[in-house]
């Protein structure tokens, strides 16, 4: 057809000179004999370019119509032929569908090489034809388009033929599936390809292939996943069928390009799709993948995620990941037999949940929202005891005697915690623990860093605000405050009461590392706290306090209250602490004690045996709790001061029970910390702090019912109960705040409007 | 046998000389608290007494005092504000 302009210049100028009778007749008889033999694979007896010419005379002296006739005819002829001889070999009635489709294929395969390579030959010979006459009739086929269609007619009209082929051509391809191959590749595309030139791939190949490709692969994924609910194995094979999956879809890739059309690709892998995932996806997720999370198996788990992503199944695959976060954590909350482990095990979950966002799941934004929410549902799944139980952990992470960690440690595990805390809804319960915690940790100075304390303070600052760390910050304050008094405090004595500056111990109280030698004068010290920071200490009137201790105090007290005129100092002595050297017959120790602890033993340096009223009223401990805790703690626990007797039992009967100095006292060591009963939780102080934090959102619910009420004057029921719920930080039930809002209502702060009962009016 | 103390730690807590229910008159919060403007009490929050005994938190009876509505009077009992030495 590149030729075409040639022609049509050609014809108007040049009359062509006359031809011999017969000459039409006989060229045209040479051209049909040349066809025929090409046809039946021998040579012509006229050279190609003898034949071009001749068809070109013809041309030039228009008998193209009749030669273009002829030679349709011929071809139609020879198509039938070849049919006729392809449906005698092909079709045995006999033969089972499933036979070795290699012969018949093989069979086309051949016939229809010839039949191209034949008719490529045959055109080059007829290309004046399709170059001149051709071309001036639109209405006509090319030589080469002529024998397609010759060879489309007759392909469509044997069925029977059209249909053994698809069905070889199934079978064929099951086979490549099933990595076998009964059939040459080359003959796979070559056939493959002959419906695309004969344009009648999509009705006649491409549907039945993609109807065949579900079929198979909906089987195959049926077997694999057959039996799968409650199996033992299930996350292998799921594990396995994803890696089988994505193997599929890599081989049928490969058999797209190779074998298809290319507009096929995309059709043949959307029903890999359905087939392979997205039916049964639901199985795949419920038996996969908590196991696979519990295993943590991050290659298998990052597997899933991608092929679900591929299929835009991603939000079912959430969904499921988050329920099991939830139903994890939950487990680990609502265990109440192990609150010794939660936060640890949560801490666990956590990190485990980072990690496979980040290395699986792409830190997918819909992801990370969900685990957010589950981790919030899950904490708060129990009221109070979680907030409480991380600031336990916390208190154990920052104490001394935890000194195994390196900073570095330390930080990230103060950010695992923080990362918990983000999600807890009653942060006042936390608060509130942790507080009276740090507490401790000051004045008992037990904290085995001031950088880390230091440090997550800052964190709950940046997590919670300035408002929330406040009060934990003025507690530092005041210890460095106490530290500079120290200094500053000169005692009237001389030298004996003699305050000593120590510069060494950030955190102000508690003993000396290393006392100066033992006949040193005693050293003093006082921690001043200021009341709204701390948290509150039951009144402890009427100790009776050593000399020494009690002037030194006096003296302090004068001191502090001539520096703050307008203060009041109250002594908290069952907080005081202190370090007695004790004379043993088997040698000196010295003891890390109690305040009551120090008080009880004191008394029996007179060497005298004690009834307990007597102790009671020689110290002044009031408190018969403490007491017997105290005498406990001496005589009962791992180091025994004094010899209870009777000594059967450990409990103490304040009753019967005596005590005396254990002269006999022995220990390894110099240094004895006797041991802390008093500073171990106790159930009551746990309910005390509890209650406390009940109280205060009490008062918090009270002042912001006044406050917006004061704000607006007139509100309703529901516009005031959204407003409280969006105000308050804690959780708090609609009922709890409706009864604050009626004790309000009863105090006169408020009133219900006369005639909507709905409706709030605030009384200035 | 006779014990040596070698160590006594005390601890103590310090209150302003109020009583316990009472609040600044001028910003109504607690006075173991601070003023509206600060963010710790104590002595970076001081109290004031006036001569004639009313207490406020030092801020904010200076910022009372400033204003030209006070006429640099007590806000409690209209008379001439005096602070008590
Ligand atoms: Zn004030
Ligand atoms: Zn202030
Ligand atoms: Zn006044």
């Amino acid at each position: 057809m590149v030729a075409a302009p040639i022609c049509l210049t050609f014809d108007g100028f040049r009359q062509p000179p006359a031809l011999p009778a017969q000459y039409e007749q006989t060229t045209r008889n040479r051209l049909m004999s040349a066809v025929q033999a090409i046809h039946l694979k021998n040579h012509p007896d006229d050279s190609l370019e003898e034949l071009y010419r001749a068809c070109e005379n013809l041309c030039l002296h228009y008998h193209a119509e009749a030669l273009y006739d002829c030679l349709k005819a011929e071809l139609t002829n020879q198509v039938a032929q070849v049919f006729q001889a392809l449906q005698r070999d092909i079709i045995v009635p006999s033969a089972p569908t499933t036979a070795d489709p290699g012969p018949g294929l093989m069979r086309l395969h051949t016939a229809w090489h010839s039949f191209t390579t034949q008719v490529r030959l045959i055109r080059s010979i007829f290309l004046f034809l399709d170059r001149t006459y051709v071309l001036q009739h639109p209405s006509l086929l090319s030589v080469w388009d002529l024998a397609l269609d010759l060879f489309r007619q007759q392909w469509l009209d044997h069925t029977a033929l059209r249909n053994a082929i698809l069905q070889k051509l199934m079978v064929a391809l099951a086979a490549y599936r099933d990595g076998q191959s009964p059939v040459d590749s080359l003959v796979l595309h070559s056939l493959i390809h002959m419906y695309i030139d004969l344009a009648v791939y999509p009705t006649g190949f491409e549907f039945t292939f993609l109807e065949h490709t579900r079929t198979y692969y909906t089987h195959e994924s049926s077997q694999h996943l057959a039996n799968l609910s409650g199996s033992t194995d299930a996350a292998d094979r799921v594990a396995n069928y994803l890696k089988h999956v994505e193997r599929r879809f890599h081989e049928e890739e490969r058999l797209a390009l190779h074998f298809l059309h290319r507009d096929s690709t995309k059709p043949l892998m959307k029903v890999l799709y359905e087939a392979l995932l997205i039916d049964p996806i639901q199985t795949l997720i419920a038996n996969g993948l908590p196991p696979l999370l519990a295993g943590q198996r991050l290659d298998d788990l990052r597997r899933f995620y991608t092929l679900l992503q591929r299929v835009w199944q991603l939000n079912p695959l959430r969904t499921a990941y988050g329920q099991y976060v939830e139903t994890t954590g939950r487990a680990i909350v609502c265990a109440t037999d192990h609150d010794d482990t939660m936060v640890e095990n949560l801490i666990q979950l956590k990190q485990a949940q980072d990690r496979i966002l980040t290395q699986c799941f792409a830190n997918d934004d819909h992801y990370v929202e969900t685990l957010r929410n589950s981790f919030e549902h899950l904490i708060n799944a129990r009221p109070n005891r979680p907030a409480q139980l991380i600031a336990k952990f916390l208190d154990s992470t920052l104490r001394s005697g935890n000194k195994t960690m390196s900073d570095d440690q330390l930080e990230q595990i103060l950010n695992h915690v923080l990362s918990l805390f983000r999600y807890l809804q009653g942060k006042d319960v936390f608060e509130a623990f942790y507080k009276r915690d740090l507490s401790r940790r000051l004045l008992y100075n037990k904290s085995a860093s001031f950088d880390a304390e230091k440090s997550m303070l800052a964190k709950l600052k940046v997590e919670c605000g300035a408002e929330f760390t406040h009060k934990l910050e003025g507690m530092f304050k005041d210890m460095e405050i106490s530290r500079d008094l120290m200094a500053d405090f000169r005692p009237a004595r001389g030298g004996e009461l003699q305050g000593k500056q120590r510069g060494k111990r950030p955190l102000a109280h508690g003993y000396d590392e290393n006392p100066s030698s033992a006949d040193a004068s005693p050293h003093f010290s006082v921690s001043v706290l200021t009341q709204s920071y701390w948290p509150t200490y039951p009144p402890c009137d009427g100790l009776i306090l050593p000399p020494e201790v009690a002037d030194y105090k006096k003296q302090f007290q004068k001191y502090y209250l001539k520096k703050h005129s307008s203060r009041n100092l109250t002594w908290q002595n069952s907080l005081d602490t202190c370090v007695l050297r004790v004379p043993f017959t088997a040698g000196k120790k010295e003891l890390s004690l109690t305040c009551y602890q120090a008080l009880v033993l004191l008394l029996f340096q007179d060497g005298q045996e004690r009834s307990y009223a007597q102790i009671q009223h020689e110290t002044g401990i009031q408190d018969n709790d403490e007491l017997i805790r105290t005498l406990q703690s001496l005589s009962g626990g791992r180091y025994r001061i004094l010899t209870k007797n009777p000594a059967d039992r450990e409990v103490v009967i304040p009753a019967s029970d005596r005590f005396s100095f254990n002269d006999g006292f022995t220990a390894p060591l110099y240094r004895l910390k006797i041991n802390a009963i008093q500073f171990k939780e106790t159930t009551q102080e746990t309910e005390t702090t509890t209650e406390k934090v009940v109280q205060d959102r009490q008062h918090q619910v009270d002042a912001a019912i006044v406050r917006l009420m004061k704000a607006h004057k007139n509100r309703t029921h529901t516009q005031l109960m959204n407003d409280l719920f969006q105000s308050l930080q804690f959780p708090i039930s609609a009922a709890d705040l409706k009864k604050r809002i009626d004790i309000l209502i009863d105090r006169d702060y408020m009133e219900r409007d006369s005639e909507d009962a709905n409706l709030y009016r605030y009384l200035a | 046998m006779k014990v040596k103390i070698n160590q006594w730690a005390g601890v103590a807590v310090w209150k302003w000389c109020v009583e316990d229910e009472e609040v600044c008159g001028i910003c109504r919060g607690a006075f173991d608290g601070c003023c509206p403007d600060c963010k710790l009490p104590g002595d970076d929050c001081p109290l004031i007494w006036g001569e004639c005994k009313h207490c406020f938190h030092m801020h904010c009876l200076l910022k009372w005092i400033s204003t030209e509505a006070s006429q640099q009077l007590c806000p409690m009992d209209r008379r001439p504000w005096v602070t008590a030495a």
